[in-house]
């Protein structure tokens, strides 16, 4: 499952990939990628859906790729109309399912490869399905409902990094921080163990009542790591695993 | 000699009596309550197996912070020395 040409201006050449074949499987994005990514979503945003619900072949392209690589797309793909085709591949960038990936292949500039690995590494799809047997839909709804919880684990740890590097701050003071890019912040480790019954869970969606109850309970452990780290800095590594595996498992309803 | 059950160790403030308190407690007694809350594992082999004072200076250290965090008048009185280094960002 490769990436499609959505439409070629005199510029460059727009590209769509689904976030998996972009990403390489992987999960986070280099910052090249994120920018290449946000440009996309510019453009795809400021484009009318039903002026390209016009352009046939275009429309064409898009049914294919959201058929091929969005298994549960197929009867739109087949049947919807052009514009339902065109507003979904819309929601689908703004949602970052899809990528919209300039390249500018015409000019004879500097062509970056999108997905230089793809199939040199087993996806993340792989490892679920592989390792943990869950069904194609399960990893599907997990591997969303895991790209939210790491972005959302992410920005409060960027939070409660500013908060403690600063404890005399007062909350919103830490908050006003946060606008910080987290370009350079490690990744969440996977850890396939602490997974359990992904497949069941992988379908609880939370009502935003309950996710801020999970954020408040994930502060207020990192607030204890921080008692952590100022004893005993070698306790810190595991007191804020243990806060990051309650705060996913609180946001898969456990 | 009776085999007597594993105990758990408490520690609280009480703000009336301005009294840290502490006691032992039958551990079967909180095992459900310890598996709920953040439990950080301190292991001995991280400690070479030798509980020295300074061993016994951080967990007390740590006992104490976690109580001022909800008992902020505790907070002034805590005078134990502590990383001033702001923790990693990974």
């Amino acid at each position: 499952m490769g990436g499609a040409e959505l439409k070629t201006d005199s510029l460059q050449r727009w590209m769509i990939y689904s976030k998996d074949t972009y990403g390489s499987g992987r999960i986070f994005l280099t910052t090249d990628q994120k920018k290449a990514v946000a440009e996309g979503k510019k453009f795809s945003q400021g484009a009318y859906a039903d002026v390209w619900a016009k352009d046939t072949a275009l429309v064409q392209r898009v049914r294919s790729f959201l058929g091929v690589n969005f298994y549960w797309h197929q009867r739109l793909a087949k049947s919807g109309t052009d514009l339902e085709v065109m507003q979904t591949l819309q929601a689908m960038i703004r949602g970052e399912s899809v990528v919209l990936i300039a390249e500018q292949s015409r000019t004879g500039g500097v062509r970056s490869d999108p997905a230089p690995k793809f199939k040199k590494l087993p996806s993340f799809r792989e490892e679920l399905m592989t390792n943990l047997g869950m069904s194609y839909d399960a990893a599907t709804a997990y591997m969303i409902r895991y790209n939210e919880i790491v972005e959302k684990v992410h920005a409060m740890e960027a939070r409660c990094a500013n908060r403690a590097a600063s404890p005399s701050d007062d909350a919103a003071t830490g908050r006003a921080k946060t606008a910080t890019p987290l370009g350079d912040v490690q990744p969440f480790q996977y850890t396939p163990d602490t997974i359990g019954d992904a497949e069941q869970e992988a379908g609880v969606f939370l009502t935003p009542a309950e996710e801020m109850e999970c954020e408040a309970q994930y502060e207020g452990a990192m607030g204890q790591c921080s008692a952590y780290w100022a004893m005993s800095s070698s306790s810190w590594g595991m007191c804020k695993e243990r806060a990051m595996q309650r705060y996913a498992q609180c946001l898969r309803g456990m | 000699m009776n085999k007597r059950p594993p105990r758990c160790v408490l520690i609280s403030y009480d703000e009336d009596e301005q009294a840290i308190q502490t006691c032992a407690i039958d551990r079967s007694l909180v095992d459900k309550l310890m598996q709920a809350a953040l439990t950080v594992p301190w292991p001995l082999e991280n400690q070479n197996f030798i509980l020295d004072d300074e061993f016994a200076r951080q967990i007390g250290g740590v006992a104490l912070l976690l109580l001022a965090q909800t008992q902020p008048k505790l907070a002034p009185y805590i005078n134990v020395t502590r990383n001033s280094e702001p923790p990693p960002k990974d």
